[in-house]
């Protein structure tokens, strides 16, 4: 009786193991830059596409004449999902980079750049000969902000997904926004 | 002496028909600034493949015309960027955005090289999802 049980026992999990490795799922690396759309949520599809749309309006603005001086602040995600806002704004920052017509301030590093100089100039234990100097940190020209909003309809047929991505360049000098731009993404998905 | 100057010949005609061989092949194959890879039965027609510069940028504008009697959802294209010595450059805004045309409509497609380098661009097209 005892046998019997043993034999079934390890006749279950050796089927489990088996089906496990010879599951249907495959894996397979593709190109991150071809378009796959897996799902109506806001997915990496989007964000390139946001990205490129973004980069694309940026750069034939005149303001970007390689000299203004941006900081990323605050895009707000008004949505119900998660989005990564950051590696929206990370992907333009990097393409405009590149352009080499702005330049980019972190100010969410500033205080550890303060500690860092401290370290440099006051510390006892640095050395000072090679000491970056004080008071050379430069202010940013314009704040990047902006805002990714979703209107999402249902029916028993369709699920309609509507995204405005809008992103805007505020002059710290002046408040005035120099440059503004939205990508608009619709998505449809039919519900079986 | 003849056959010196003869020999002499021969191997100038290799050697000038090789160099030319790698420099059209080379020329052919980066001067071709339109692929398209859809199936032969869509009918569109790609044409006006104008280059301007905006913000010292190169800008390329296409125009497009869907000959047929039905409206195309499933095209995409790209832009392929290249800087003087025939480089790809740019790959990280290089994205296949899709394409909607309604039937008998024609549509202008605009992008913007991302790099002050590029020189040149190559256009393509294909089926979604292939």
């Amino acid at each position: 009786m005892m046998y019997v049980f043993y034999t079934l026992f390890l006749f279950f999990i050796l089927s489990g193991c088996s089906s496990s490795q010879s599951s249907d799922m495959v894996v397979k690396r593709v190109d991150p830059y071809a378009s796959y759309d897996t799902d109506i949520t806001f997915g990496s599809e989007d964000l390139h596409q946001t990205v490129c749309a973004m980069v694309a309006s940026m750069l034939q603005n005149e303001i970007f004449d390689g000299s203004i001086i941006i900081d990323i602040r605050k895009v707000s995600n008004k949505t119900d999902e998660h989005i990564d806002t950051q590696a929206i704004t990370d992907s333009i920052k990097n393409a405009i980079i590149k352009s080499k017509r702005a330049k980019f301030i972190d100010s969410s590093l500033r205080k550890e750049l303060q500690e860092e100089l401290d370290f440099q100039n006051k510390s006892l234990y640095s050395d000072k000969r090679g000491a970056k100097k004080i008071g050379k940190q430069i202010g940013a020209d314009y704040f990047l902000v902006g805002k990714i909003s979703a209107i999402k309809q249902r029916n028993s047929h369709i699920a309609d997904y509507y995204y405005i991505i809008t992103l805007e360049l505020v002059n710290v000098e002046t408040g005035i926004t120099d440059w503004i731009d939205e990508k608009k993404l619709k998505k449809l998905k039919s519900i079986k | 002496m003849q056959m010196r100057v003869l020999g002499i010949y021969l191997l100038f005609v290799l050697f000038m028909t090789i160099g030319c061989a790698q420099k059209s092949a080379t020329y052919e194959k980066l001067s071709k600034v339109y692929v398209n890879l859809l199936p032969t039965s869509y009918r569109l027609h790609f044409t006006k493949f104008r280059k301007s510069h905006i913000n010292g940028l190169m800008m390329v504008q296409v125009v497009v015309e869907n000959l047929s009697n039905h409206r195309y959802d499933d095209i995409e294209y790209c832009f392929k960027w290249y800087d003087r010595r025939f480089n790809e450059v740019g790959e990280y805004l290089t994205i296949w955005q899709p394409l909607y045309i309604n039937a008998r409509d024609t549509k202008e497609i605009k992008a913007l090289a991302p790099l002050p380098s590029v020189k040149r661009y190559k256009f393509l097209v294909r089926k979604r999802g292939k």
